[in-house]
């Protein structure tokens, strides 16, 4: 048990996760610790490269240093050689010529040549008079360069010895005199050291750099000292180079302290280490506020989404911020949608009007719904726990229980599924009832249900009922009615009545399924596809219109058809009703030509009277008037004449005067209104104004003309317009001057834009009352109607009591009308 | 005196025209005529002062054509229009064509009998109740 505890701690302790920071920040330093062994790596491997090629560089020098020293050095042994090989040397007496020679040497090399004998005895110096009386050599504390050329038989550099007469330090370089391979004499030439001090002066040289030139002993020969070592006695530790030279002990020395190439190494290498610290510890600050970011981010993923909080400073943390809030808003809506359904359901099943049931395999009612309780009449509580064979009448028992078993065996591995049946039902007060029941069954956690979704169809049958009476009702209608009535089903008959069969002349069976165009007359098909389309296509209604149609025996009947739509199995069918107008078409035809005989009759009526007219006041005026006027004037001429003694029958004469004048004017006006001259002669419009002017002389109204010339001279083309406009104005006139009472008339002549004519005349006077209209007749109006008609025009009477009355003709002017 | 020819196409109206002028003093009634060219032969004829002249001649002629004749071809006759149609627009026209005068044939031939004498009296043929 504790070994269980202490392992599974363990490995609790062991899966326990890096935290993002940490792992992060160890992630930037597995980077940068590598960066880091390099850098250092290549610092030190920099400092070390430049330390090598300084020593190397140094090194140099001082080769090259040594073999400048053992050229010159060569170079007299050289020159001593040859001066030795002298056969001027042989002989002591000729001594004096090599003494010549050896200045020619001083000459070269500026240092002193000496000739000394096998004793060391200097026999002459070229530094001195030849013949001088001269010293031994002086002997050297280290290596004497004569004793060692005598000793060897070869040339030899010596070290330093002082001078035996300034006491100042010399160096000899000697060469042997060779005679029959023994040695003769030494010849050697004496060099100051202050000569090599100045050639090492002259060098250029770093002056932090020290170079001294040492003899086989070690004493200094010349030496050329560090600036920086004054300076600094505690100067730290110095390289030194030793370089022997290859033609005598001697050796050169060049000595360089450690820090002239060392530090500026060290300093470098330094820089470079703090630069990539720097840069270590930016790179590594870096990472680690950027890392802390991305652990933020990530963090905050973890965390429920607050409104308004920031969002995510990076896009993919971002992206996957979004996405889980989307997941979690359809997580959500999911679950309040199926909060939702479950609502619904419960609401259905609470308020579904069909009673829905659950029984078990047992029979025993497991559910049941508030509709089931009004179904029933039993309270939900004692139909729950109850068997269902209560629902059912006892007659059926067997038989349901037998339904049920069999359903569940059959269907026992289905799924649910519904079978719809007619059923009775039984209500708790033993009211039995036709049910249609929909079932099913499925297995919920090893258990069979069954749920009956129940509906009471006593109504729908009472319903049923009824719309089969009313359907026997409507076919007795449709037989009964007049008109044809046939449905128009896919462009085929699929009902008619027995109207429509008479219309036809073919019994229904000829008709049913016939295409409906076979029976439609060519003249119409057209009229018929463009309604049929219109209908089809929507419109519920299209104005009813006349067709024609073709019987079975040929017979053509015009009918008049009105058409609508319905939809039937959701197929568009057309309600098509005929109604047979071929009778009152031809009355209608024949009516209108009557109507136009009569009007022709009226018009030539009207000619005749008119010409009649005209006829008389010819007479009248040409014959009757002239008769007249010459019973005037003579009547006249005779009072003119009369014999004074037949006074008496002045008044006689003059009453007969007065007789004649009388008769005149009455014939005048006769005449006048028969047929006015002037309406001939002049026009209508002159005519209108005599008119006007006679008419106010008459009766005393005063009249108003505003009449169109352009207008009158239209109408003259048209002798029948310009009568009857003439007739109206002279028959309104004298409704105006008998019924009225008007105090101002106003007569209008205009032409229309549209080539008609109209005539206007207008009083003030007391109007037509709307119940003397009938007295409209009286007026004359009706005549006026007529004429009007009988010339292609229109007259308009308009009237209200007290505000006068209007009377308008308005005559087209039309090619027809000028030419009648 | 003055010569009138009288162009009707009634002679009763000639004949009581013919009484009625020919009792004025210095008035004489030289001739008449019924139609245009019966009238135009006489004016020719006779040369008169005046001419009484109606607006319709016997069949059917226009007593228009004699006036405009007579206005063309004598220039010192004047011609009176003496009509039975009383309209202004006729008038109008018969004096714009020359008439020197027009009088209503029935009511006025009284005023058409003074309009002669008057032109006795002043002795003048050529003077007009327009030109008064």
């Amino acid at each position: 048990m504790r070994a269980f505890a202490a392992s599974a701690g363990r490995r609790e302790s062991e899966v326990t996760p890096l935290s993002l920071d940490r792992f992060l920040t160890r992630l930037i330093w597995l980077c940068v610790a590598p960066l880091l062994l390099l850098a250092a790596y290549l610092a030190f491997n920099h400092v070390w490269h430049v330390h090598d090629e300084r020593e190397l560089e140094a090194d140099n020098l001082a080769k090259t240093l040594a073999a400048n020293l053992d050229h010159e050095l060569s170079a007299r042994i050289a020159a001593l050689r040859t001066l030795a090989a002298s056969p001027l040397a042989d002989d002591p007496a000729t001594w004096h010529g090599l003494y010549r020679e050896a200045q020619g040497f001083k000459d070269s090399f500026g240092d002193d040549v000496v000739v000394v004998d096998l004793q060391q005895q200097v026999i002459f110096n070229t530094r001195l008079p030849f013949g001088s009386t001269l010293h031994r050599m002086p002997d050297s504390q280290g290596r004497s360069s004569v004793a060692t050329a005598l000793q060897t038989g070869q040339p030899a550099v010596g070290d330093i010895f002082v001078g035996p007469r300034v006491g100042e330090p010399l160096v000899a370089v000697a060469a042997p005199g060779l005679r029959d391979g023994r040695v003769r004499f030494i010849l050697a030439t004496v060099i100051e050291t202050r000569r090599f001090q100045q050639r090492i002066d002259e060098m250029t040289l770093s002056d932090r750099w020290a170079l001294e030139l040492l003899d086989g002993t070690g004493a200094t020969i010349a030496r050329r000292p560090s600036q920086q070592r004054s300076g600094a006695a505690d100067a730290p530790a110095w390289h030194r180079i030793a370089m022997k030279s290859g033609l005598s002990a001697w050796q050169l020395v060049l000595e360089i302290p450690r820090g002239v190439y060392f530090t500026p190494l060290v300093e470098a290498a330094a820089a470079l280490a703090v630069g990539v610290l720097a840069a270590t510890l930016v790179g590594v600050l870096g990472g680690t506020l950027a890392g802390r970011r991305l652990a933020r981010s990530v963090a905050s993923l973890a965390q429920e989404p607050q409104p308004g909080a920031p969002a995510p400073a990076i896009a993919e943390v971002g992206a996957v911020r979004r996405l889980l809030d989307e997941s979690a808003e359809k997580r959500r809506q999911a679950e309040a949608s199926l909060a939702l359904s479950e609502a619904r359901l419960r609401g259905i099943f609470a308020s579904a009007t069909d009673a829905i049931v659950t029984i078990d395999t047992s029979q025993t009612i497991l559910m049941a719904n508030p509709a089931a309780e009004r179904m029933f009449g039993c309270p939900i509580d004692q139909l729950i726990g109850a068997p269902v064979e209560r629902l059912i009448p006892a007659r059926y028992h067997a038989r349901h229980r037998l339904q049920v078993q069999a359903f569940g065996e059959r269907e026992a591995d289905a799924l649910p599924m519904g079978v719809q049946r007619d059923v009775v039902g039984l209500r708790s007060d033993g009211e039995e009832f036709p049910i249609d029941a929909s079932i099913s069954h499925l297995q919920v956690g090893g258990q069979r249900l069954f749920t009956a979704i129940l509906r009471d169809v006593s109504d729908s049958r009472r319903a049923e009922a009824a719309l089969r009476d009313s359907e026997a009702r409507l076919r007795q209608l449709l037989a009964l009615l007049p008109d044809a009535v046939f449905v128009n089903s896919g462009g085929r008959i699929a009902f008619v009545n027995e109207a429509a069969s008479r219309l036809f002349g073919a019994d229904e069976s000829a008709l049913l399924g016939r295409l409906v165009l076979e029976l439609i007359h060519p003249d119409s098909i057209e009229q018929v596809r463009t309604r049929v389309a219109a209908l089809r296509g929507g419109a519920t209604t299209v104005p009813p219109v006349e067709l024609k149609v073709v019987r079975a025996d040929g017979a053509v009947r015009t009918v008049e058809s009105t058409d609508t739509r319905f939809v039937d199995h959701e197929e568009v069918s057309l309600i098509v009703v005929l109604r047979d107008v071929t009778e009152l078409r031809q009355a209608q035809t024949a009516l209108r030509e009557s109507h136009a005989d009569l009007q022709r009759l009226i018009e030539s009526q009207n000619s005749v009277q008119e010409d009649e007219r005209k006829r008389i006041a010819r007479e009248l005026h040409d014959d009757l008037q002239q008769t007249l006027a010459s019973i005037a004037i003579n009547v006249a001429a005779i009072g003119e004449r009369l014999p004074p003694d037949a006074a008496a029958a002045v008044p006689v004469l003059a009453e007969v005067g007065q007789l004649a004048t009388a008769a005149i004017e009455s014939t005048r006006r006769i005449v006048n209104d028969l047929r006015p001259q002037i309406l001939e002669d002049l026009g209508l419009v002159p005519a209108l104004e005599v008119m006007a002017d006679q008419f106010e002389r008459r009766s005393g109204i005063s009249c108003q003309l505003e009449l169109d010339a352009d207008a009158g001279d239209r109408v003259l083309a048209a002798p029948a317009v310009t009568t009857c406009l003439y007739r109206v104005a002279q028959e309104s006139l004298n409704n105006v001057a008998k019924h009225a009472w008007a105090s101002l008339v106003r007569i209008r002549l205009t032409g229309n834009t549209d080539g008609s004519v109209a005539l206007r005349i207008t009083d003030d006077g007391q109007g037509i009352d709307a119940k003397d209209r009938r007295k409209l007749d009286s007026f004359g109006l009706l005549g006026m109607q007529e004429r009007v008609r009988a010339v292609g025009g229109r007259l308009r009477v308009e009237s209200r009591p007290g505000d006068g009355t209007t009377v308008e003709v308005v005559v087209p002017l039309v090619g027809a009308m000028l030419e009648a | 005196m003055m010569k009138v020819v009288v162009v009707d196409d009634s002679v009763a109206v000639q004949q009581g025209l013919g009484r009625l002028l020919g009792a004025v003093s210095g008035v004489t009634v030289v001739g008449n005529a019924e139609a245009v060219d019966d009238a135009l032969r006489l004016i020719e004829s006779t040369r008169p002062d005046v001419v009484v002249l109606d607006v319709d001649l016997r069949g059917g002629e226009r007593g228009m054509d004699v006036l405009r004749r007579v206005v063309r071809d004598h220039p010192g006759t004047q011609v009176i229009m003496l009509s039975n149609f009383g309209w202004q627009a006729m008038r109008d026209g018969f004096l714009q064509a020359g008439a020197s005068a027009y009088f209503d044939k029935s009511l006025e031939f009284m005023e058409a009998r003074d309009w002669i004498a008057d032109r006795v009296t002043a002795g003048s043929g050529t003077a007009s109740p327009l030109l008064q």
